[in-house]
């Protein structure tokens, strides 16, 4: 399932002109940070919008992991009065994950190896979705 | 404290349903809420839905607590689902008896919850009937015993407190909770 499935042709050719904006973005998010393996725009609702990845990925789950994580993490920071969430910050064995929130409809996801220093992805993110957040605007 | 229980029981089913509602109706304690703006078919009469989980608490018996924890309805989220169904002992499946399948609306749920509930217990609440009275509740039975499974079924509206207590306190009569 896609976020296009089932939409008007307006909303097609919209989600189509969304896609390739984030997929430039992405782009240079990869550029900037070597270290970044790929990166993916979901739906505040878990839909995939645009990915850019080295490698294979399962795109799909990703998304709804990704708004999954975003909505957890914004409530515990919620919850223990630290509010309001910037950002998530998971460091695995092998490497990084960030999630940042765009605006209301749309959350960044982006990852590196473990030898990346965490604060180079963390900034190549926040630029990228900055970028975005001027480009998409606050839906 | 020291006699009070704690048992987890799960909200799942149909996106739309009233999860997140019927949490809401009963919890003692503000609840915990991860609404997302739907762009889904949930978008049509919502326009949000749960992409986390939710949490509440509610007191059903002196010294016996219950947590309850709403999943998202959508199969794209099965990952909470099995995150969430872990160590619960009890499965609440709401079934929005206003969409196109209501029965197969709750085979997924039923099949996905499978183990889960074959070692704890589950009721099925069905919301809407305001809307569509069929399936009527004979015939969620029906399709239960051709499923060869026995679970209380009762027609609820997850806005009222006692509806939704009721819905709780059958579960916990079709099971004994230590």
């Amino acid at each position: 399932m896609n976020i296009s499935d089932g939409a008007s042709p307006v909303e097609k050719l919209k989600a189509a002109q969304e896609k390739q904006q984030v997929e430039k973005a992405l782009q240079r998010l990869l550029d900037m940070c070597a270290g970044a393996t790929g990166a993916l725009v979901a739906t505040a609702d878990g839909f995939v919008v645009a990915r850019v990845f080295k490698q294979d990925i399962a795109e799909k789950s990703l998304a709804a992991i990704t708004s999954s994580v975003m909505s957890l993490a914004e409530a515990l920071v919620n919850e223990t009065g630290q509010g309001p969430c910037q950002n998530l910050i998971v460091e695995g064995q092998e490497g990084h994950v960030v999630s940042l929130r765009i605006n209301h409809t749309r959350v960044l996801t982006a990852m590196a190896t473990r030898n990346t220093r965490l604060g180079m992805l963390l900034s190549a993110a926040k630029v990228c979705a900055e970028q975005l957040a001027s480009t998409l605007g606050e839906k | 404290m020291s006699n009070m229980t704690e048992v987890k029981i799960i909200f799942t089913g149909t996106m739309g349903a009233g999860k997140t509602t019927a949490i809401n109706a009963i919890s003692e304690i503000k609840t915990i809420s991860t609404e997302a703006v739907a762009t889904d078919e949930t978008a049509q009469r919502k326009e949000t839905t749960t992409v986390g989980m939710d949490y509440g608490e509610v007191t059903v018996d002196e010294g016996l607590v219950l947590r309850l924890y709403g999943t998202p309805g959508q199969r794209r989220f099965r990952h909470m689902w099995e995150i969430l169904a872990k160590g619960a002992l009890g499965f609440v499946i709401l079934v929005d008896n206003a969409r196109p399948a209501p029965l197969e609306d709750l085979s997924i749920y039923l099949d996905n919850f499978k183990n889960h509930i074959a070692a704890s217990a589950a009721v099925i609440g069905v919301t809407r009937t305001d809307v569509s009275a069929q399936p009527d509740i004979d015939a969620y039975y029906q399709y239960l015993a051709e499923r060869e499974e026995m679970h209380p079924v009762m027609t609820v509206d997850v806005r009222r407190r006692e509806d939704v207590l009721m819905l709780l306190d059958s579960l916990l009569l079709s099971r004994e909770f230590e």
